[in-house]
């Protein structure tokens, strides 16, 4: 979409310039969301308002598209000014007809409802995604969203229909192609989860060796590291385990501020390790860190509740009890806010720490 | 102090500056496991009580290749008073056979004892030599780092004197509070520590320490109260006060979170640019609830469950809460009821208000710090000396005050009520007319006081041809981006003159505002400019 066809109208009363210069700084390496004070967020909102009042659709549009990286990154979705974007954005490509668009949308609406723990909703935008690709002809983008579907399905416990969704997306995806180690990744996690954990290693190993073939593997290399990590740990090979950990972090750190979720994700996988090692001071320091970067601007709810069962389980551990309560009844209200059921909690519980205990039992 | 040092191992040396370390929360000696705690969680690496017990007993030593390790429990037994000079460090070293600290090691460490003092023109040592001038009934001896003769000493006096940087800390203040409240924990030198003016309750057997030592006591006790309200006029430092303890509590460790907001009640309408009576950070209990579920990340929740969720939340972290301005919300008892039920032996919460009823001095859960005015003329002495100290090299003309300020000091204390904001605002007449001039003030107090000299000046900026009218708009323009909460640099004030075509003027026009207005700037190379909330308020009311 170009600026002239996006706001003429709006143009005397909004600095599409200085909107762009915002996007640009928001999205170098370093620039924490934080250091950005609260009135330059306040530009999207009176460029929106401005935008909805003249009911500009195509500019709304264009003012989505100037922010697209902050979208498909891990750091600042939970922003008011953001999820109003959005959501007028979705609003303004129906009013055009614009599939395509559409699909784009709601596809990266699905991965942030994802992110943020509502599952259903998510699976619901990835398949109107998917059908809006379609009747546009776009088969493989339409793949991309019917895959994401799998994630969610697995996050709400039904492992089965995930697994079912994979195998279909792997069939239908060369061997060759880079993006297939998407779904070798999370194939990872289900075959992690029924505990066949040499399996999941070797898919990890060949996912990363496809990442590698990507125009930018960085992050999903930090991504399928961290998993590498878990997975060699519970197989107690520490040290190992530990130089993923560092890998993924180093990698990370190349892009601080943009991928807080990520980094808060291998943080919480690293203090897993280290409080399976007794190590109770320093996977507090790392959740602590999580913490802060999960629960400021994105609010990821779903990472959120993980670092809190964390939590729990090493004041257990260290004989906090009433910390460790505190953490559980913290852990049960986010997951109760996202709809999520007790039954799959202790399924979560089971599979993540129960299976790591017996296995370092039995090495 | 550990005897026959010099002929001392390192284990027992290490032993003996651990003994003489205090944990002030527990008011014990720094136990083997907590060294061995605190160093695993500095190292990243596993520590435990058996590790420190063998360096002790002189039965496992330190590699000299792990220098980050020696280094370390320097810093923590200088942190806990164990170690309380740079010879001490040295000499631990040294029984070791240890390299002796490098300057890098001393620059990187940042003790107290390391410091040194900035000096100006008109350092503290020549203020006080000043009030030292023979037939002076008012001289006073200390600088506020340094500490008072016979004082009882918990925490360091320079304790919260060092700025905290931000840019570690931004994720968690800075879309909290405004720019006033953040340059106050960024900037250097914001507090001259008056003890006069702080009447903070004794709890038993504490009678001995000073006010400010008692509050820092107060906070970090297990078993205090766990609120502080600082209760005070507008202008009286409430809120630099809050920020020295913030930034004391920092640096002690005793605190990694800072949340909380200002129930500002004015903002900037983002369509018009102009400012206008806009929804505070939060106005009711409510409204409150949700701001603080918002910076812990949680869905919005409401009263009771709100209250649960953030307690639970913040179960493991150390953390203040900032509630600013208590008197302008709505039922802001119960917010302070809230607090109540959110705080605990780790998490505080600071509360400032103009106003407060109904609540107990030094209570089980609360006590209250009441900012008195300056009447005491050594006190008084000492904070215009600072504030002649801070402003001189934006404002030269208050330097040729400092031999003056004995005589007139009397007459300040009586003519603004000791009120510190007035006080300061005073003195730049003083500076900028002369002493016959301000005492033709009208009589008018405090509030009043205020708004007078503040018309004053806006007035006279107004017949100061070009530049007055070019700063005039400057502060409007520097109010208003306070408001919205930016960072106010030389090169954004450079931009600003530059599309508004007033760029000739601008450097008179700042020489002005810094003469009248006292404008802060935190950051003399790339600038950072804020100004007092009464300042912008009082502009925000201008036509």
């Amino acid at each position: 979409m170009t600026k002239s066809n996006g706001a003429n109208s709006a143009r005397a009363v909004m600095d599409w310039t200085k909107l762009e210069d915002l996007s640009s700084h928001l999205s170098q390496s370093g620039i924490e969301p934080g250091t950005i004070p609260d009135s330059e967020w306040q530009i999207i909102e009176q460029a929106l308002r401005v935008l909805v009042n003249e009911q500009n659709w195509s500019g709304i549009l264009q003012l989505r598209a100037t922010f697209n990286h902050l979208y498909a990154r891990d750091t600042v979705t939970g922003l008011a000014a953001l999820q109003s974007l959005d959501q007028h954005a979705v609003q303004a490509a129906r009013h055009l007809g614009n599939k395509m668009e559409l699909g784009h949308l709601l596809g990266s609406k699905g991965h942030n409802l994802h992110r943020q723990g509502y599952h259903q909703d998510a699976i619901n935008v990835f398949d109107e995604s998917a059908k809006n690709y379609r009747e546009m002809g776009e088969d493989f983008l339409a793949l991309k969203s019917y895959y994401m579907t799998s994630l969610c399905y697995r996050a709400l416990g039904n492992r089965e229909k995930a697994k079912q969704i994979l195998e279909e997306v792997i069939n239908n995806t060369n061997p060759d192609d880079p993006w297939r180690a998407n779904p070798l990744q999370v194939m990872a996690w289900l075959i992690q989860d029924e505990g066949n954990l040499a399996d999941a290693e070797k898919l990890l190993q060949q996912a990363l060796t496809l990442y590698e073939k990507t125009e930018d593997p960085d992050i999903l290399m930090a991504g399928a590291l961290a998993d590498l990590g878990e997975i060699v740990g519970i197989l107690g090979r520490f040290q190992e385990a530990k130089q993923d950990f560092e890998k993924s972090l180093l990698i990370l750190s190349k892009y601080q501020g943009q991928y807080d979720r990520q980094e808060a994700r291998t943080l919480l996988k690293f203090s897993e390790l280290l409080m399976h090692q007794k190590d109770y001071p320093v996977a507090i320091k790392l959740l602590n860190r999580a913490d802060d970067k999960v629960s400021r601007y994105g609010h990821y709810y779903d990472l959120l509740w993980q670092i809190e069962l964390a939590k729990a389980f090493i004041f257990l551990r260290d004989g906090q009890i009433f910390n460790c309560l505190a953490k559980m009844r913290s852990v049960f209200r986010i997951r109760q806010q996202l709809g999520l059921s007790n039954i799959l909690l202790i399924q979560y519980v089971m599979k993540r720490y129960a299976q790591r205990l017996w296995r370092i039992k039995s090495v | 102090m550990p005897g026959n040092l010099e002929k001392s191992s390192y284990g027992e040396l290490l032993r003996q500056y651990r003994e003489k370390s205090i944990d002030r929360r527990a008011r014990k000696h720094l136990a083997q496991s907590q060294l061995a705690l605190k160093l695993s969680e500095k190292r990243g690496l596993m520590f435990n009580r058996n590790n420190v017990s063998n360096w002790e007993a002189d039965k496992a030593i330190i590699s000299a290749d792990d220098r980050e390790t020696l280094i370390a429990i320097i810093v923590i037994l200088s942190e806990y008073g164990g170690i309380t000079t740079l010879e001490e460090a040295n000499r631990l070293l040294e029984s070791g056979n240890y390299l002796t600290l490098r300057d890098e090691e001393k620059s990187a460490i940042k003790f107290e004892w390391a410091n040194k003092r900035e000096t100006g023109s008109v350092s503290a040592a020549q203020a006080s030599d000043v009030m030292r001038s023979p037939g002076d009934r008012h001289s006073f001896e200390r600088s506020d780092s340094e500490k008072p003769a016979g004082a009882i000493e918990l925490y360091p006096f320079g304790c919260g004197n060092i700025p905290i940087n931000l840019a570690q800390q931004r994720l968690l203040v800075s879309t909290s509070f405004g720019s006033y409240f953040t340059s106050l924990l960024e900037r250097p030198n914001i507090y001259i520590d008056l003890e006069a003016q702080i009447n903070c309750p004794a709890p038993k057997r504490q009678e001995g320490l000073q006010p400010l030592q008692r509050i820092f006591w107060l906070l970090e006790y297990a078993k205090g109260p766990r609120t502080m309200i600082i209760g005070g006029e507008g202008g009286m430092g409430k809120s630099t006060l809050s920020a020295k303890i913030i930034r004391c509590l920092h640096q002690e460790q005793a605190i990694d979170l800072i949340l909380g907001d200002s129930a500002k009640s004015r903002h900037i309408d983002p369509t018009t640019g102009e400012i206008v009576q806009y929804e505070p950070g939060y106005y009711d209990p409510a409204s409150f609830y949700n701001r603080m579920c918002n910076q812990l990340g949680l869905p919005m929740l409401n009263g009771k469950q709100a209250i649960e969720a953030i307690r639970d939340r913040l179960v493991g972290r150390k953390a203040i809460i900032v509630v600013d301005n208590l008197e302008t919300v709505d039922q802001g008892n119960k917010i302070l009821d809230s607090l109540n039920a959110i705080t605990s032996r780790d998490i505080r919460a600071i509360v400032t208000t103009r106003k407060v009823v109904g609540v107990k001095t030094l209570g089980k859960d609360a006590f209250i710090v009441q900012l008195q005015p300056l009447i005491d003329a050594r006190t008084t002495g000492q904070f215009l000396l600072w504030h002649i100290e801070q402003h001189q090299y934006q404002h030269p003309a208050l330097r040729d005050l400092t031999n003056d300020i004995n005589r007139y000091i009397g007459w300040l204390i009586d003519r603004t009520g000791g009120i510190p904001l007035l006080m300061q605002l005073v003195l730049s007449d003083a500076a900028r007319y002369s002493w016959d001039y301000v005492q033709t003030l009208p009589s008018l107090f405090g509030e009043a006081l205020l708004d007078f000299l503040y018309q004053a000046r806006w007035d006279d900026l107004g017949e100061q041809s070009q530049a007055g009218d070019v700063a005039k708009k400057l502060l409007r323009w520097i109010a208003q981006e306070q408001y919205r909460g930016k960072e106010i640099t030389s090169k954004e004030i450079s931009n600003w003159a530059r599309n508004t075509n007033i760029e000739m003027h601008m450097s008179a026009a700042l020489s002005l505002l810094f003469e009248r207005f006292m404008i802060i700037n935190q950051d003399p190379l790339m600038g950072n400019f804020s100004i007092y909330p009464s300042l912008a308020e009082f502009i925000g009311n201008q036509q």
